[in-house]
């Protein structure tokens, strides 16, 4: 089978950009919350929220940030990169239900480092942004197909 | 139901101190990885193709550079300061790949307390078995507070 | 949000010929996973006891858990974001075990685009190359203002 990657350093430019969106559900924010272990009341405890200065469950930040591993894992660059670092910042709640739009854009590509980096926005359904940040990832590199069969 | 957040939330800005530190371990299973990348959207062949990891320079399938931090968020949100904690800004950087089947623990420990804009910042460490750093980083917080409503 | 960024390929941007790729390990977790989504609890997927005895050895993965490799591509990359299942036909050749790396494959067969629907065949091949499975149908790519 095939290695398929992603784009390579020199098939990125600066200006290049992503997208992914999803509508955040409870069963997201559950899930998150089971698969690492942060059972923090604030997002997954009605009553709790209710008293709190937001009123309702608040999201994990950290599950908006993991957002970003979608695009540099899926798109840009894609099959293939790691994030080296990263670097966000939450500027407004984001609650169940909420549709979160990120978007990626490379600012920087640096062919002898094998490395680009990278600034995102999150964004909420009115338009609010909800997260910003950057960060650098390394893109894929072709791997040894040489066990391969030609593909016919 | 007379449910009150008092009793259930964590620490407030004035039992948090510097040099203050915290710990969670935890052994990433492959159930851990397909959940995450599940909810997350992100398919990178790095965690979730054994023949694809195959041919990269760790030769394994690395468990999801987020999901490692989330044993941070897991401290913050449920440990210290617990309950009602919520992230305002994190910076991240990831060192060494981590496996399915390593156990990583997780350290965060006090540095900076503002207490008129009641921020409290946190530097982090997690650490494999054979006691190599995967990750470094800081992060800053709002820690819990009682929301008082002004009458009107 | 008009989400128009996030959309995949129209049909004016697809191409008779065209090819998208999605490959991953089936892992116990999935098989498990969907066995509770859809509440099927067939034994030959849940209980390794019982598969012992059958033709097959080992407790194998859904066939529907295989074919949905096929709909990621086509809902993810070609065409992409925004496309609409039409119908689809799929004969299954060989079983998927758990732990097995399957490749899907879809290429684009025919192209209708004054009703922009189009025509795909599709496979899925096993980590020793095995053909596991076989299927054909119709999508109505997303329509980009």
């Amino acid at each position: 089978m095939k290695a398929r990657i992603g784009k390579t350093v020199e098939e990125i430019k600066v200006g290049d950009c992503a997208y992914f969106a999803k509508t955040l559900s409870n069963t997201d924010m559950l899930l998150f919350a089971g698969v690492t272990g942060d059972v923090n009341l604030l997002p997954i405890n009605d009553e709790f929220a209710k008293q709190t200065i937001f009123k309702q469950r608040v999201a994990h930040g950290m599950l908006t940030a993991s957002f970003i591993t979608n695009i540099i894992g899926m798109r840009l660059p894609g099959y293939g990169s790691t994030v080296k670092s990263q670097k966000v910042k939450f500027t407004l709640p984001v609650f169940i239900a909420d549709t979160i739009e990120i978007g990626l854009t490379i600012t920087a590509v640096n062919v002898a480092e094998n490395t680009v980096d990278f600034s995102v926005v999150a964004t909420k359904q009115d338009g609010k942004v909800v997260m910003t940040g950057s960060g650098v990832a390394t893109p894929p590199v072709p791997l040894d197909d040489s066990d391969e069969e030609q593909e016919g | 139901m007379d449910y009150s957040i008092e009793s259930k939330i964590g620490r407030t800005i004035s039992e948090i101190n510097i040099g203050d530190t915290a710990s969670f371990g935890k052994t990433f299973t492959e159930a851990d990885v397909y959940q995450f990348t599940g909810i997350i959207g992100n398919f990178n062949p790095t965690h979730l193709n054994k023949e694809f990891a195959a041919k990269t320079p760790s030769g394994k399938r690395t468990v999801p550079q987020m999901l490692v931090a989330g044993l941070v968020s897991k401290i913050l949100g449920t440990e210290y300061p617990g309950n009602g904690t919520v992230h305002v800004s994190q910076e991240l950087e990831f060192l060494k790949p981590v496996f399915m089947g390593d156990t990583i623990e997780a350290t965060v420990e006090v540095t900076k307390i503002d207490g008129k804009t009641n921020r409290v910042w946190f530097d982090f460490k997690c650490v494999n078995r054979d006691g190599y750093l995967v990750l470094t980083g800081e992060t800053e917080i709002i820690p819990p507070f009682i929301f008082c409503e002004e009458k009107s | 949000m008009a989400f128009q960024e996030i959309l995949g390929k129209s049909i004016d941007e697809i191409e008779v010929g065209d090819k998208a790729y999605f490959a991953k390990t089936i892992s116990e977790t999935d098989v498990y996973q969907f066995a509770a989504v859809t509440g099927d609890f067939n034994p030959a997927h849940v209980n390794e006891a019982y598969a012992t005895g059958t033709f097959f050895k080992h407790r194998i993965a859904h066939g529907q858990l295989t074919v949905s490799l096929i709909s990621n591509i086509l809902g993810t990359q070609l065409p992409g974001p925004g496309t609409i299942f039409v119908s689809s036909s799929v004969t299954f050749m060989a079983p998927v075990y758990i732990e097995d790396t399957i490749e899907a494959v879809v290429e684009i067969a025919e192209l209708n685009r004054e009703k922009n629907r189009l025509k795909f065949k599709a496979w899925c091949v096993n980590q020793k190359g095995v053909k596991v499975l076989e299927s054909e149908g119709m999508v109505m790519p997303p329509k980009k203002r």
